[in-house]
């Protein structure tokens, strides 16, 4: 065996797991090879010492720090996907102003119950898949409360509630991935008066939550 | 105690579960932070590219094809991170010297850590990254060439390579270094 070959081995020996080499020849070698005997020593020794390398212990301050960098990441997931910095914003807006006009300045939200029980009601639902973050919010605003003031004044407004900037709970017998129940989550909503369905979308298609790239679902409210 | 393995915790962080990436840091993080303070040789960035790299595992979702082990995919992820932080460091230090004498980038060292370990990690510090990378990934993680190589995205007859070239420059500079000592 040459040396280089033996040096090879040994090295193989010392990564690989001593399985890799074939020590009776290398043994031998090294037996009758004082200079590659010396060298396996050293290589040994070494590759023993790297062992005593010890990493600095990480303390519980790390989980905790991870923590918060996951519910930053939450936050800017929510930003990403559309309505927390712009709509939300609007939305809140468009419920103060909503509640003035009807006088009942009840900010964050407006409840306004003058509804007559017999005529028919929908539910819009906004949410935010879809809608552009990029959006100046300001202009929103303006557009949102502009909206608001318009059905207020048709006396379509019953009432709206903004919900807080979260994918919220869902509670299934299948557990649902956490990205579907973020896209999925309802922002807030409005409860508008309208004479059936055609009319109640009309008034939605207006809102500008819809030309910015946002959902509004529509349901019909059950009444006996 | 979650029941899930790590691959059914990746996938539900790549769903979007924050949590489940949270367990998978509680489970992972010391053996990713070894691997980054033995790459760097710098505890407080060591801290810093364990929090990253598991953010990023966020960002590389789509790569994990579940042909490799969890942890191999993960160890290239951090590997890659670890060699970004030490190309910006090395350019940083240039920049720098242009205006002081003396920029040392090593952080904080274990305590009780022997003379023998000391002379060891500076010889390992003197190794050029391509070379430290293979010894630590083979000595400190136990991995074969085969996974080795996966990590660091050569073929296994060059990480055979860089590994014998590895062990004998840091038998080399370690035998300096006692000599200096």
């Amino acid at each position: 065996m040459k040396c280089d070959t033996a040096i090879d081995l040994v090295i193989d020996s010392l990564m690989a797991g001593p399985e890799t080499a074939s020590t009776r020849d290398l043994d031998a070698h090294l037996e009758s090879c004082a200079v590659c005997a010396a060298e396996a020593v050293k290589l040994r020794e070494v590759w023993s010492d790297l062992g005593r390398l010890r990493p600095p212990v990480v303390g519980s301050e790390s989980l905790v720090r991870f923590g918060r960098q996951l519910e930053r990441h939450r936050s800017a997931s929510w930003r990403a996907i559309g309505l927390r910095a712009a709509a939300a914003v609007a939305l809140l807006a468009t419920g103060a102003v909503a509640g003035q006009f009807l006088g009942r300045d009840r900010s964050p939200a407006v409840v306004a119950v003058s509804a007559q029980a017999a005529e028919p009601e929908f539910l819009l639902l906004i949410r935010g898949v879809g809608l552009d973050a990029a959006l100046p919010e300001d202009r929103l605003v303006a557009e949102y409360r502009q909206w608001a003031a318009d059905v207020t004044e048709r006396g379509q407004l019953v009432s709206a509630e903004k919900l807080v900037d979260d994918a919220g709970e869902w509670v299934s017998a299948t557990p649902r991935a956490r990205d579907e129940q973020v896209r999925a989550a309802v922002e807030g909503f409005f409860l508008v008066k309208a004479r059936n369905y055609p009319e109640a979308v009309a008034l939605a298609r207006e809102h500008p939550h819809v030309a910015y790239g946002g959902t509004i679902e529509v349901r019909a409210i059950e009444r006996p | 105690m979650d029941a899930r393995d790590d691959r059914e915790l990746l996938e539900s962080a790549q769903a979007g579960d924050l949590s489940a990436l949270g367990i998978l840091f509680e489970r992972h993080h010391q053996a990713v932070h070894a691997l980054c303070y033995r790459l760097t040789g710098n505890a407080a960035a060591a801290d810093d590219l364990t929090q990253e790299s598991f953010l990023r595992i966020l960002r590389y979702k789509g790569r994990f094809d579940g042909r490799a082990k969890f942890t191999t995919w993960l160890y290239r992820l951090v590997r890659n991170r670890c060699l970004d932080h030490m190309a910006g460091e090395r350019r940083d230090r240039k920049r720098l010297e242009l205006f002081a004498a003396d920029v040392s980038t090593t952080g904080h060292t274990p305590e009780r850590e022997d003379e023998r370990a000391g002379l060891v990690r500076d010889a390992l510090s003197r190794l050029p990254p391509e070379k430290r990378e293979v010894l630590v990934l083979s000595r400190f993680e136990d991995l074969g060439y085969r996974d080795i190589a996966v990590i660091c995205d050569i073929s296994v007859e060059n990480v055979k390579v860089r590994a014998h070239r590895a062990i004998r420059e840091l038998r080399r500079i370690y035998q300096e270094l006692e000599r200096e000592a």
